[in-house]
């Protein structure tokens, strides 16, 4: 299912921001690598920009579900931790 | 309740014809629909649309009171993708009736949303499809002109 996003955002057939939302709607809080883990860069970033402007009290969408605060705070976690050992492997 | 669609009901290609989606662009331009650069149509390859959904352009999520601008719609290529149901193909009235009716609608979105954007709770009121009177019932109102100006001719030839 992931790789099917990906490849739909790799053909423009969805924005950066769409791929960034439904993939953190599809993560298991417990396990977000399992999604994250195939997501390139850009898309990670993408992810941060939302979580950044996450607000659990008021989101709103023009259609399809809304991530829950649970996915969108694991994701925030799992993108810190990734880039905390890059550094640390720099 | 669901929200407002084109009053007509479009037929399907006589000789039961499928489109594909480039064909499909090509027919909506053939039939006087301007399609702007900005645009991409696609099908819609995980059947993601209900049968209420003819096509469905990007999914915009923010909080409250946030602002959407133009940059939020668009692809990586610079362009605001639309998908369109599948069996949308299997008609060329189908076709002019809802490529006309994204294009219309982005094109009444654009100006706003490129002068200091509007907020997403203004996104929805123009795009939804239980607002009588906004962007989204206009733009079926002028899908059926269309359609209906292919039908004339359809008789006159």
């Amino acid at each position: 299912m992931i790789r099917e996003l990906v490849e739909m955002y790799d053909a423009g057939t969805i924005t950066a921001h769409h791929l960034a939302v439904q993939c953190v709607h599809l993560l298991d809080p417990d396990e977000p690598e399992l999604v994250l883990g195939q997501l390139p860069d850009d898309i990670l970033a993408a992810i941060q920009d939302f979580a950044d402007s996450y607000d659990s009290r008021s989101m709103r969408t023009n259609y399809g579900v809304i991530p829950a605060s649970d996915q969108v705070f694991a994701a925030t976690n799992w993108i810190r931790e990734k880039k905390a050992n890059v550094a640390s492997s720099e | 309740m669901f929200g407002h669609s084109p009053r007509l009901n479009w037929n399907r290609n006589p000789d039961g014809a499928i489109r594909s989606i480039t064909e499909a662009v090509e027919i909506a331009k053939a039939r006087g629909v301007v399609i702007p650069e900005y645009v991409a149509f696609f099908l819609d390859e995980l059947c993601w649309l209900d049968e209420h959904t003819t096509a469905r352009g990007p999914k915009i999520t923010k909080a409250a009171g946030s602002i959407v601008v133009w940059e939020d719609l668009l692809n990586r290529f610079g362009k605001v993708p639309f998908i369109v149901r599948r069996d949308i193909m299997e008609s060329d009235e189908a076709i002019v009736a809802v490529i006309a009716h994204e294009v219309h609608e982005l094109q009444g979105l654009m100006p706003l949303l490129c002068h200091g954007g509007i907020t997403i709770e203004e996104f929805g009121a123009h795009t939804s499809p239980t607002n009588p009177g906004n962007l989204h019932f206009e733009a079926w109102d002028v899908a059926d002109e269309i359609v209906e100006e292919m039908r004339r001719q359809s008789n006159d030839s």
